[in-house]
Parts: structure tokens; sequence; C-alpha cells
């Protein structure tokens, strides 16, 4: 397993390459570019601190086989200031958006302020996914959910890639075949197809690792039942959304093996990006997307016993 | 009230749809994009190779309608092969797709000299009718120097072809066991 995470000037060329193309809007590109320095600049000032992710080689082993993430809440070296510099600079990215709902922000950034919430507990329940806590602090607040959660899981993007950069190397792929991320446990945002054998590598956005896993298998439900599963692909690209009956989610693929240029650097974040469009269709066709949120340890044993025997 | 996290990803991947792109940022130029997209849709389904004894695994590629075979390729999950296939697996795809595929049945009539093209449905009868008058004519429900119950035909011997694979292979036999068919034959090699 590798983490695929690239320096800031990689997915600033990838995002360069998105600029003027018909399939997605110039502003929609400069709001990610903006958001990503943001982040990249808190990783930055992190780079120094001393993270306590002191695993030895074979407890990392145990943990995979037992189907454990290996990142927990103790690792992530969240820091109060750092959170709020980047806070400060995703709402304020946000309100330069059109549509994007100024009093809403607004308000957030009062509540913030006010000490109606603080950025930590946000991230520890999104970490715990504590739905409760999102749709109760979206009521007390006055903001959607959905913007919520946009910040909180932005937020915690730069601290969740850190740790896994530094667990780069300790996993074992072969341990790991699960429908979940060996190092935070989100479920998989992206896949590819690779271009030797067209193995199928899933993509956690949120910490930016990537594994193996089956192809005939809906990387969500675990359904392997090939009549359930399907695909949509755009004529004449790389780019297709494997779809699961089952569980009406989908994935958007990108197969190596049509993209043309083997000199091509993939970058998950950018190719999401490029494909919105596919993202359309797919809601279009009535499937929902997957999601970020890790599993709680209670329920991926659950998962494992259930599912992910292979 | 006690929320799952299946709950939790329902309702919020329903009020959210992409999280990267949340619903509340639109983006004119992907939905015009999204609506004039040309797509098709296509299945994968697993299958074994059939040309030797290695057994290599196969995923097999097909449109959703009109069950066309559009490709084949090496399983990279499956044990024997992790993907690769020889020269004649990789040609698999020509089994369903080749313009040099006899396209009818081809039958000579009783002293004829000249062979003629017949409607498959023709052709099924003919073989329906012939395997029925051999079976009934040479079955036998027991051995007689044994006495034991045999329930078969001597009268009838099958050969399956290099180009069936596992499944029909076990369809194949499936049918010829159940005409109590004892020489049964497969021209399975390395």
């Amino acid at each position: 397993m590798l983490s695929y995470n690239k320096d800031i000037n990689s997915v600033e060329e990838g995002l360069n390459h998105l600029q003027g193309k018909e399939y997605i809007s110039e502003s929609t590109v400069n709001f990610f570019r903006d958001i990503t320095r943001a982040q990249y600049r808190i990783k930055s000032q992190l780079h120094g601190i001393d993270i306590s992710c002191s695993l030895t080689e074979d407890e990392v082993k145990e943990r995979m086989r037992k189907g454990k993430p290996l990142i927990s809440w103790d690792n992530i070296p969240l820091k109060e200031s750092h959170l709020k510099e980047l806070f400060k600079e995703i709402c304020k990215i946000m309100k330069r958006q059109e549509n994007s709902g100024d009093e809403e922000i607004q308000r957030l950034i009062d509540a913030e302020s006010g000490e109606e919430f603080d950025l930590n507990t946000l991230i520890k329940k999104l970490f715990f996914h504590d739905r409760a806590y999102f749709h109760s602090l979206s009521d007390d607040l006055g903001v959607s959910e959905e913007l919520l959660l946009f910040v909180a899981l932005h937020l915690a993007k730069p601290f969740f890639e850190l740790v896994a950069e530094m667990l780069k190397g300790k996993v074992v792929d072969n341990l790991w075949l699960k429908n979940y991320c060996p190092v935070c446990g989100s479920e998989a945002q992206m896949a590819k197809l690779e271009r030797e054998v067209g193995k199928r590598i899933l993509y956690c956005l949120l910490c930016g690792s990537e594994w193996r896993f089956m192809r005939i298998k809906c990387p969500f439900c675990c359904n392997a039942d090939h009549e359930h599963l399907r695909f949509i692909e755009e004529e004449g690209s790389p780019y297709r959304i494997d779809l699961c009956e089952q569980c009406r989610r989908y994935i958007k693929t990108l197969d190596e093996r049509k993209a043309g240029d083997s000199k091509r650097e993939i970058i998950p974040t950018v190719e999401d990006l490029a494909t919105i469009y596919l993202d359309i269709v797919a809601k279009k066709e009535g499937y929902e997307r997957s999601w970020f949120f890790p599993p709680s340890v209670d329920q991926l044993k659950t998962k494992r016993d259930s599912k992910t025997l292979h | 009230m006690e929320i799952s996290r299946r709950d939790f990803l329902r309702v919020s991947g329903a009020t959210m749809g992409v999280m990267l792109f949340p619903s509340f940022l639109k983006d004119a130029k992907a939905e015009s994009y999204a609506r004039m997209l040309k797509t098709k849709e296509g299945t994968e389904s697993t299958t074994i190779c059939p040309y030797c004894a290695c057994g290599c695994g196969i995923i097999v590629t097909a449109r959703k309608w009109g069950n066309k075979v559009i490709n084949t390729e090496g399983n990279p999950d499956h044990p024997i092969n992790e993907g690769s296939l020889c020269s004649k697996g990789s040609a698999l795809y020509q089994i369903a797709n080749s313009d040099k595929r006899l396209k009818f049945v081809w039958w000579r009539p009783p002293n004829g000299k000249r062979w003629i093209t017949i409607p498959w449905f023709l052709a099924l009868i003919m073989m329906a009718q012939r395997i029925k008058r051999t079976r009934e004519a040479n079955f036998t429900t027991e051995d007689l120097s044994s006495g034991r119950t045999v329930n078969r035909t001597e009268a009838i011997a099958a050969i399956g072809g290099a180009a069936l694979d596992n499944e029909e292979c076990h369809l194949y036999t499936k049918l010829m066991r159940s005409l109590g068919i004892v020489y049964l034959e497969h021209q399975a090699r390395i």
C-alpha cells in the first residue's frame, strides 16, 4: 500500500490542466485550488510536530490482520491554532464563491468565535461519525448539515494526511483487501484500474491512502454478485462509474489502460474534481456517492465478520 | 434515538450528493456537459479460460443490453494467473467475436456429395431425433454380468470442444450424464 499524497506543485499542475476545459468551470477549479493551498499551508506548519504513532511492524501487521485501521484518535495532531487558521481560510474562500450562502457561513464564523462549538470537537465527532451531533449543531446554529460536514471534512484532511504519510511503508498490501481505508477506516472515494493487469486500486481522499480491492465486488456493501454490478462508461474516455444495484451507490473509476499517456500522473483529488459531470450522471440515475466517515471499531468488527472475508 | 452509521450515511449522502462538490456549489459547465454525455453500459463477470488445465481466471465484459462480449482480460484477483494470460487466453475474445466463426450449421445429407447449410432449429431437431432413437434402441438398465442397475447407453459418445469453458462443460456433462452417456470426453490439453 502506498500513500499517493503529492506535493502542492503536482496538485497545482493537475488543477492547471483543468483550466478552460468544457466540463468544469474555472471558478470551481479556483475554489478547490484555494482550499488545497490553505490545507497545504497548514500541513507545512505541522511537519515539525511529533506525532505519537509508535506502532511497531508486528503491531501494524496484527492490526491489519484483525481489520483494524491504523490511525486512532490520539494519533491525530490537532492543534487549536491550526484548526482556527484553516477554518477561517476555508470560510473566507467559501464566501468568495457564488451561491455558497454568505449568511450561513457568517453564522458559522460567528458561532465559532462565540464559542458555541469548538473545532476540535467537530473533527472528533466526524472521526467517531456522531451524526446526532452534526444534526443538533446544524439546528442550533441555523446552518445546513451539508455545510457543516463540508467544512469538517476539509478541516480534517491535512491532519489525516499527515498521519497517513507517516505510516507509509509500514502497511503490508496483501494483508488488506477490505472495503475501507487501512489507515483511517474511511470508505473509498475514487478507484483506478492499474495499467499493467487491471488491478483495482481504491483511494481514500481523506487521508490520501490507496489500497487493493477485488474487481468484481462493491467497495461499499461488498456485494460480489455480478448480476447486480454494472458500469457506465463515457465513450472514448478512461473514466467510468461503477454502480452497485444492491446498495445503490457508485464509485468513479479511472482505467489507466485507456488513459493513453503512460507518464500521466494520477492525483485522485484532481481526477475527482475533473469528473464532477459523472457525479451528476450517477445522481440522475439514482445512485449515491460513497462517504468519508471512518466507521467505529465496533462497526468495523461487524463489517469484518460479516462481509469482508475473502 | 440511536442512529446507526448506515442511517447517517443514507441521510447525509442524500442531502449532500457529492462531497467534494457539495450541492450549494453549482457548476453550470459540468451540468451541461453531463447532459450531452454519450455513455455506454457494461457488466463484468468472471470465467475460467477453456484452453488448458491451468485454469486461468478471466474477466468478461459485456454490454448490458444485448449481452455482446466487448472485452476479455486476465482476472487480476485470480490466484493462478493474477491478471496475466498466454497468447491463446488473450485471444479468447475471438470465441465470441470473429469473422471466421461458423454462423450456420453445415450438413451433408445421406449419400450426398455436397455440404449444405441448415438453420439451427432444424439441426437441433435432427440431433434430438437421432439421440432419442439411438438411446431408446440401446438403453441398458442392468449390467448383464453383475446384475447391477446401470441405466446407461453405450451407443452414444460425447466429445466436448476445446473452447468450452468451465460453466459450459458443467452443463454439457450434466446433460450427457442425464442421458446415460458414459463415454464422455473433453478436448482439454496443455
